[in-house]
């Protein structure tokens, strides 16, 4: 492989550069997105997770240029959108496939004839339209459906569809928005299984845009956390969701990764003449923290005592949150802090 | 029998065969060219709507003023109003032929904004999933738009064809002839109330005719 080619495999398949999106409405100016920069490179399978009107699908719009940026700019394998746009929005769009929350499926076609319209849109011959769709559904694992209609089949049976109407031109991209959010919870699960095929077996790079955690952890490597128009943090998902800096990101942590102490026991520390000092810290299962508490009780003239303790698995990495209470001097508490800065702990005081 | 039937109420068999020719010709011919021109119109203006993917104000304004002022006009006004223009079309001002130029005039615009709903009732998803997959807009009309649509669209060619019998039995005043224009001349002019319960009785039962085929096929196309 020549130093090109090696060039073209590590850049990113997308690329947003100081993205801006402002829209009028009545003479008001919204601003849907603001000064966004993003890399996602080849294969990964990326999460965009934030609130309702945080400017999700606005920005996964631009990637085939269903929205087109105020200002910024786009490249998809390393060329301009814009520039695409120009040459025509077929060829981009054909590497680009899409599903969507209310998987917009004709109803008035067939499971068979929902997957064919790309090809026929792309003027494909009768008999190579017939193999592609059959390995499609086959893939997607709805043979047995091809003739039925859109309104026979379950929300997944639709949603497996959708997939495998968005993969019938072979795109290098599949740009998910709210795929699984009309889903129940087993059939979000299945859909994030075949999804996760569609990654492993065909190398397609995912970019799924959601307001639900847990479909991020569940498949993504990658996550970018939005709150009005601007990424807050980004980073894998075991950096981003295991020490959350932000405060949005910490509220959806929090789903998933309990954090917090119960309210019943906020109340009786509120009641107490000494409520001493509340510190939470966020473990990763390491050797090095494994004997912490013990570390600050036999090392520190304080007492601890533990209020609340979570354990959860993210992406097979375990994750610990353990808030102490801790009474002592104040200056013999500042000494604690500056040991577990010392060691490198994420750790942050509660305030009740 | 039946010429015995009919000279019981009044007229005759080949008088009652050329009526109801005259009627279906009126009908169908003019019905086609109506759904053509408003299936063009209400495309138009769906595309040209502010949420359309061809958004263009002027445009818009302009067919959708079109439609309404037409529409504003009663059918017999609208006949004699645009006789000139039914003489440069068809070189007479009167008879059957030239009733099919009001009739369409008349039912174009009405189907144009029957259509214009069936076309907005098609889910938004659908035009933004066309768009994913790189669909050109006559694509879009073509595979989407259309399909999808179908079973409303028919439902509104129903209900179009019900407004413009009652329209074709008017176009009598232009020497149209048909089944309306009979019941008209002797029902009323003839004082034959025979005649006129019989045509009226012909006219509701093709008027359901009309409605379950209607809805046999729009339900044929939509819920399977
Ligand atoms: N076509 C539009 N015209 C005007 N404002 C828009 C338009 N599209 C989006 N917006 C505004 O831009 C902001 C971001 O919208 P966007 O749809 O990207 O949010 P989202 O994060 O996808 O939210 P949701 O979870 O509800 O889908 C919102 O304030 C929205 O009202
Ligand atoms: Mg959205």
């Amino acid at each position: 492989m020549n130093a090109q080619q090696q060039s073209s495999q590590d850049e990113p398949i997308i690329r947003f550069e100081h993205v801006s999106k402002i829209y009028n409405v009545k003479g008001q100016e919204v601003r849907a997105l603001d000064d966004v920069s993003l890399e996602i490179r080849r294969g990964a399978i990326y999460g965009i997770i934030g609130f309702s009107g945080a400017g999700k699908s606005t920005l996964m719009r631009m990637v085939n240029a269903l929205e087109t940026p105020t200002s910024g700019k786009v490249y998809v394998a390393g060329e301009d959108v814009e520039a695409l746009r120009r040459r025509g929005l077929r060829s981009l769009r054909k590497n680009i496939g899409m599903i969507f929350q209310q998987f917009n499926l004709l109803e008035s076609k067939t499971v068979f004839d929902n997957v064919a319209i790309p090809l026929v849109l792309n003027h494909e011959k009768k008999d190579a339209i017939k193999k592609r769709v059959d390995e499609l559904l086959e893939f997607v694992g709805l043979s047995d459906r091809a003739r039925s209609y859109p309104a026979q089949l379950s929300g997944g049976q639709k949603q497996r569809v959708g997939i495998a109407r968005a993969l019938a031109t072979k795109p290098e991209i599949l740009l998910c928005d709210e795929a699984t959010s009309a889903l129940d919870p087993d059939t979000t699960e299945q859909i994030l299984k075949l999804l996760g095929r569609v990654s492993w077996e065909l190398g397609v790079t995912i970019l799924f845009v959601t307001h639900m955690i847990n479909v991020i952890t569940k498949l993504c490597d990658g996550v970018a956390v939005m709150e009005h128009g601007r990424i807050v943090e980004q980073g894998s998902v075991l950096d981003v969701f295991s020490d959350p800096r932000a405060e949005i990101t910490r509220r959806f942590v929090s789903t998933v990764i309990p954090d917090r102490i119960p309210d019943s026991i906020v109340e009786k520390l509120k009641k107490e003449p000494h409520p001493g000092t509340l510190i939470r810290f966020r473990l990763r299962a390491k050797a090095a923290t494994d004997n912490m508490i013990w570390q600050i009780d036999t090392g520190f003239k304080v007492k601890t005592n533990v209020m609340f303790a979570s354990v959860t698995e993210l992406q097979h990495v375990v994750l610990s949150v353990i808030i102490l209470k801790i009474e002592g001097d104040p200056e013999e508490i500042k000494r604690v802090t500056a040991y577990l800065d010392a060691h490198e702990v994420e750790w942050d005081e509660v305030k009740i | 029998m039946l010429d015995a039937f009919f000279k019981e109420l009044g007229t005759s068999t080949s008088q009652m065969a050329l009526c109801a020719n005259q009627t279906l010709y009126m009908l169908f011919v003019s019905l086609f060219l109506g759904s053509v021109i408003g299936i063009v119109l209400a495309v138009a203006l769906v595309l040209t709507n502010k949420d359309g993917i061809l958004r263009n104000k002027p445009v818009f304004f302009t067919v959708n003023t079109i439609i309404n002022v037409v529409r504003s006009i009663p059918f017999v006004i609208l006949m004699v109003f645009i006789m000139p223009f039914t003489k440069m079309l068809v070189g007479t001002r009167i008879g059957t032929t030239a009733a099919l130029v009001p009739l369409t005039v008349f039912i174009a615009p009405y189907l144009a904004r029957l259509f214009e709903n069936s076309f907005l009732d098609v889910d938004k998803g659908i035009i933004e999933a066309a768009q994913s997959m790189g669909a050109s807009t006559f694509q879009i009309i073509w595979h989407f738009l259309l399909p999808e649509a179908k079973g409303s669209l028919i439902l509104s060619v129903t209900t179009g064809t019900i407004g413009l019998l009652g329209a074709t039995a008017m176009a009598g005043a232009i020497g149209a002839g048909g089944v309306g224009d009979l019941a008209l001349t002797y029902g009323y002019e003839r004082m034959n109330f025979s005649l006129m319960l019989f045509t009226v009785i012909v006219l509701i039962v093709f008027v359901q005719i009309i409605q379950s085929v209607g809805n046999h096929f729009a339900f044929r196309t939509r819920n399977r």
